[in-house]
This record gives C-alpha cells, structure tokens and sequence, in this order.
C-alpha cells in the first residue's frame, strides 16, 4: 500500500512540474532582444522601417517649413500588400510620433487614414439645444493638410528549392507636396528573410 | 604670459567638461574588431544636431554589430526616440563604416553613442 501511495505521489509531483514548465510565458525584453527571426513581419522589422523613415525624413528638406512653423502632414492610405494580417499602423505610429516629437510637423486627424471622427461629431453641435452654443466650435477652424504621407508593405516569396524560401519585404513610402502635386519625399526599407517553407509568414 | 597659459588650458578643461557626448563600445569582444576612428558633429540649418561617427573593422571578417543613441537637451534631460533601441550596422572586413545620425528635436545638445555586439 505504501510503495503505490509513493508511487502516485511522485506521479502526481511530476505531472504538476511538467504542466508548470509548459504553461511558462517569457516576456520579451524589448530593449534588448536578441531572440531568433521570425519569418513573418515583428516588431523589430517596423521598428527598422521605422527609423529609417524618420531620419531620412528629417535629414530631407521636405518636412522643413521655409520661415519656420510647422507643416500640416495628412496620412494617406498606406496599404498592406503582404500575406500577412498587420495593421499598417504598426508602422505609421511609429513615424507620427516621431516627427510630432520633432516640432517639424503637425498631423491632421480632420482628414485621412489617421481621421478622428469626432473631428465631424463635435461640429454637428451647433445647433443642438442641448449645448451651450458659445462652446462650440466655430467655422473655418479646422486647417488642410499642407503633405500627405502614402505607401505600401509588400511582400514576396520565392522558392529557393530544397525546402527553404526567401522572403522579401519592402517598406515603401512617399511623401507628397499637396500643393503642386510633387513627391517630395520617398523611402524603401527592404528586409529579406530565409526560412524553411514550413514558416509561415501570413 | 604663464598664467595666460593657465587660464587658456582651465577654459579648455571645462569646455571639455561641459560637452557630454561620447562614443562608447560597451562590449570588450568588439574592440578587437572595430575602432572609432573619428565623430563629427554640427548644427544644421534647421537647428538641428546631426553626428557622424567614423570607424574601421580592423579584420578579415565581415560583421554586424548594433548601436543606439541617447539624445539629451541643455539641462542633461534624455529626450526619447526611435534611434535609442537598438539598431543593426554593417562593418566590412577591413573597410571604414559609418554612423550617421540626426537628432529627434532641436532641444537636443547632447548624444551618447553605444556600440555593441
């Protein structure tokens, strides 16, 4: 009796560290990862898209107003041409924030991918009885965007034979001058990957 | 014509000290690959402060190593942006590389450059 209470005891302990080890979460160290590619697109891809973007776009005279002052910047559409369900904005944040930050540019939510509908919302109060008009906002204040930023990820896969692929992903931007019509500005990242063609990168 | 001597080296010292900015291999292993050669810095016509830190991969060997850039304005404070995470760079087997760099607002007067494997 004693050895087969042993017996389930040790069975019992194993299992419980076993289930502990496979239910284990790491946190990844963000500022410091050094852990394997991954064949989709993470968060280090866009990061690198991303300040290469930004310090070509302030090194360019594009983003600097003559006289000083800031440029109104819209965001366009900026399409994902890849196999893959991201969110573009993985991307366009990043480089909001940072030309923010720069004092060069203000982005508009009035128009574009990066609208806020309350923008319209809170006009629609004037009129409303149910507020005080004099705290509403008032015509003719919202400004037009002076730049527009659009682009694509794209994405291509090529068969390298004996199992393996090669991923390509180009992060292409261009930065327009509304005024005239001019490309002012464009960059390309490219990331290229190889991986087994059991990796999925969708 | 001593004490204008002194006082000339005494001005130089504490300029010395009141730039903060350096260049920095934070990984032993590294500098038997790679040397600073040289960092150049200006303000450009927007205000803003660019760098440009020159350097030679001394072996036989390709490699890749990461760098990132801490941006500080006048007062010593850190003024966050992309370029402080880590960033991959190139250095060719017995080839120059270098880092360019421009700083994420005007505010910025003072960079610290970490070089790593």
């Amino acid at each position: 009796m004693k050895k087969i209470v042993k017996t389930l005891s040790l069975i019992a302990i194993s299992t419980l560290l076993l289930s502990g080890c496979a239910d284990k979460v790491q946190r990844i160290d963000m500022n410091n990862d050094t852990g394997d590619q991954v064949a989709g697109l993470d968060y280090r891809d866009f990061n690198q898209a991303a300040t290469e973007a930004t310090q070509s776009m302030l090194r360019s005279p594009a983003i600097t107003k003559q006289g000083g002052g800031r440029y109104i910047l819209a965001i366009s559409d900026i399409k994902n041409d890849t196999m893959q369900h991201i969110d573009t904005d993985q991307l366009v944040k990043k480089i909001r924030i940072e030309l923010l930050n720069s004092g060069k540019v203000f982005v508009t939510t009035a128009v574009g991918g990066a609208e806020d509908k309350m923008n319209k919302q809170a006009r629609e109060l004037r009129d409303n009885d149910e507020f005080k008009q004099n705290t509403t906002i008032k015509k003719g204040m919202l400004q037009a965007p002076d730049l527009s930023l659009s682009g694509k990820i794209l994405q291509r896969n090529i068969n390298m034979g004996d199992g393996k692929q090669q991923i390509e992903y180009y992060f292409m931007l261009t930065l327009t001058d509304l005024v005239n019509g001019f490309a002012t500005w464009e960059g390309e990242t490219v990331i290229g990957k190889r991986a087994s063609n059991k990796s999925v990168s969708w | 014509m001593k004490i204008f001597g002194i006082i000339l080296a005494i001005s130089l010292l504490m300029g010395g000290c009141a730039d903060k900015s350096f260049v920095k291999v934070v990984d032993n292993e590294m500098s038997d690959v790679i040397e600073v050669t040289d960092v150049k810095k200006r303000i450009r016509d927007d205000g803003f402060l660019e760098v440009q830190i020159l350097g030679k991969n001394t072996t036989d060997e390709y490699a890749l190593f990461r760098y990132r850039i801490t941006w500080q304005d006048k007062d010593g404070f850190d003024i966050p942006s992309i370029t402080s995470k880590w960033q991959n760079f190139p250095a060719h087997k017995n080839a120059e590389f270098h880092i360019n760099a421009i700083a994420p607002t005007m505010q910025v007067t003072d960079y610290k450059v970490y070089l790593n494997k």
